[in-house]
């Protein structure tokens, strides 16, 4: 499902950050990840790259099969939007929109006129079926993490990302999140690559990816 | 530009603005307003101001349209058979009414203090028929002292202030302080010499209308030896029936031999005046435009600038940017539109009536907001499209931001 050969991103500046050196990595089709690794290893930069909101300095990212990083700006947007879920550390939804709305948005973008149905059974699967109309700003951070795991997968998208996605949340609501991301990836199949740092996690997932200073730390699987 | 590209960038905007912060909503609409009041209240009132000179040149001195007797082949003194050329022109659609006017000129002598020291000074005098020229010109109207009687006697005048003297500062060209009921003396070129009673005295600000008197058109007629003549007819028409070029080449065409001149020939300094004000209308708008596009440019950069996560949000979850500048241009525009009502309403709702109400005075009246169709919307046009501009800009800059800047920055 994706392939990465030889990523390398440098943050440029006064004294360039070489923050991915050359990371290459396979994920098959329904596979559960887990990258981690030290703060400042790179797992986010490695997500960011993944989940093409960020460019890479050089090497080669495959995502079923399209080179993603041969796409215009206009068609890794539109690659987003169809193919890509991405949950972000912090919840990362639009204030203006209801839970309901900001689930299906994404697909409404998409001239997906069964959105709204597609959302709501969405929440309900993410247990918000009571929360449809609530601002985020009247949800608590693990309900609104939720709408945002609901958001990244109404489009049926073929990789699910999250970075770090129970980092502010606490025991019970992180046991909600990875209970739901296995339900996922069992029961639909769904492709995810999650970001954590808590050792805890790793009995939810197939396997575990360990960064270390910005390559793939080997001496760990 | 899809048609669900459209409806997103809808959604986007109208719930970014119904679920934005009102008092910010409020504010943004009220500063455009405001921007919008500037601009629509200095036009209206420069246009107010060269309109005010123009009618009171109309209205005063030359009416719309003046007729003058023949120049080509030969030179003649009068417009002949006035009665049979007023005639035809009445007939012309649109045209309200005419009247005739002999020029004379006499030399005025006065002795104010009644102890044998006259004062001389040389004037223009017009013979009228006052009941005719009521339906051309107002200078009834303007009367500071007596009254100017629709029937004038022989031995009556009615002379501009600043012929008569006694209003403001006295000048070498007035009698020195004429009054109502005093008698003045006229000699006139052809050694004729009569003496008038003054019934009365009118001021005029604008044009020199003030420094001519009025006598019968009779007692012309009988100075100048002539009956049924004019030395000018002036002709006051309906400008919402037809233009003023129209009615001038109407007119001339029936008199080709006649010499016709359209009042705005005859402005003079007060044509240099208007002229002049109305480039600084158009200056001072142009300006008003532009720091009006500026306001409105700042509150929606700031308002975009705010939604700069949200606009991170958007382009991560996979929008084009294009559909979020659109969304940000119907913001825009949605603020541009109730500020440009507001502006609207507060001009002609609050402004004119309450100018109708306490009027500023001017010199050729009380100072008026005149706008024309065409202004107005060449105003809304402009605060509309700068409203655009303004709006694509900012969100532009903000959405072709980095996402993961937009979002964290
Ligand atoms: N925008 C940036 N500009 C410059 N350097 C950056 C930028 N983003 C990250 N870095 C640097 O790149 C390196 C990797 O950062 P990254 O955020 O990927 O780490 P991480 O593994 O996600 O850490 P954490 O667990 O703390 O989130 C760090 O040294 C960081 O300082
Ligand atoms: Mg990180």
């Amino acid at each position: 499902m994706i392939t990465v050969k030889n990523l390398i991103k440098t943050y440029p500046g006064d004294v360039p950050t070489y923050a991915l050196k050359g990371v290459s990595l396979e994920i098959a089709k329904g596979e559960f990840v887990a990258l981690m690794g030290r703060s400042g290893s790179g797992k986010s930069t490695l997500l960011h790259q993944l989940g093409l909101l960020d460019i890479p300095t050089s090497g080669s990212v495959t995502v079923n099969g399209t080179d993603v990083l041969a796409l215009s700006d206009t068609e890794r947007t539109k690659f987003r939007l169809q193919h890509l879920g991405y949950v972000f550390q912090e919840y990362a939804l639009i204030a203006e929109f209801t839970a309901l709305e900001n689930v299906y948005f994404p697909a409404m973008a998409f001239g997906d006129t069964s959105a709204k149905e597609r959302a709501t059974e969405l929440l309900r699967i993410v247990g918000l079926q009571e929360r449809l109309d609530h601002y985020p700003s009247e949800m608590s951070g693990g309900e609104q993490q939720r709408v945002a795991i609901a958001r990244s997968l109404i489009n049926n998208p073929k990789v699910l990302y999250a970075d770090e996605p129970t980092a502010n949340l606490d025991t019970v609501s992180s046991e909600v999140v990875f209970k739901l991301f296995q339900k996922l990836n069992k029961e639909l199949g769904q492709t995810i690559l999650v970001v954590t740092h808590e050792p805890e996690d790793k009995k939810y997932v197939d396997r575990v990816v360990w960064l270390k200073d910005g390559l793939i730390d080997t001496n760990y699987q | 530009m899809t048609s669900t590209d459209i409806k997103t960038a809808v959604f986007v905007a109208y719930k970014t603005i119904t679920r934005g912060n009102k008092s910010t909503a409020f504010f943004i609409v009220f500063i455009l307003s405001l921007s919008f009041f500037n601009l629509m209240f200095v036009s209206g009132f420069l246009n107010g101001f060269s309109d005010g000179i123009m009618r009171s040149m109309i209205d005063n001195s030359t009416a719309h349209i003046i007729v003058m007797p023949q120049e080509e082949p030969i030179r003649k003194d009068f417009i002949l058979d006035q009665e049979q050329v007023r005639a035809q022109i009445k007939t012309i659609p649109g045209v309200i009414a005419s009247t005739q006017h002999y020029q004379v000129s006499g030399s005025f002598a006065f002795d104010k203090e009644k102890d044998g020291t006259f004062k001389y000074v040389s004037a223009p005098i017009v013979g009228v028929n006052q009941t005719e020229e009521k339906e051309v010109l107002t200078v009834y109207k303007n009367m500071v002292a007596g009254e100017f009687p629709d029937d004038l006697k022989d031995d009556e005048i009615v002379l501009g202030a600043n012929l008569a003297g006694g209003f403001g500062t006295e000048q070498t060209s007035d009698l020195g302080g004429a009054t109502v009921g005093e008698k003045v003396q006229v000699s006139y070129s052809n050694g004729m010499i009569r003496t008038y009673t003054v019934k009365g005295i009118f001021k005029i600000t604008m044009g020199s209308v003030s420094n001519t008197a009025f006598i019968s058109s009779q007692e012309a007629e009988s100075l100048l030896s002539t009956y049924n003549n004019a030395s000018e007819i002036l002709v006051r028409v309906d400008l919402s029936q037809s233009t003023l070029d129209a009615y001038y080449s109407r007119i001339s065409e029936i008199f080709p031999n006649l010499r016709i001149e359209k009042y705005t020939s005859r402005l003079s300094t007060v044509g240099i005046l208007v002229a002049a004000f109305n480039i600084i209308a158009i200056i001072v708008s142009v300006i008003s435009i532009i720091v009006a596009a500026i306001t409105i440019f700042v509150m929606i950069y700031v308002n975009a600038v705010n939604k700069r996560r949200q606009i991170g949000i958007l382009k991560a979850i996979g929008i084009k940017e294009s559909i979020i500048e659109v969304s940000y241009v119907l913001q825009s525009f949605f603020y541009v539109v109730l500020g440009t009502t507001l502006g609207l309403f507060i001009v002609f709702f609050l402004v004119v009536p309450l100018l109708a109400i306490r009027p500023i005075p001017m010199p050729f009246g009380n100072a008026v907001l005149v706008y024309t169709a065409t202004g107005i919307f060449i105003n809304i046009v402009s605060i509309v499209l700068s409203g655009i501009v303004a709006g694509f800009i900012p969100a532009k800059m903000v959405a072709s931001e980095n996402i993961l800047d937009s979002i964290w920055g």
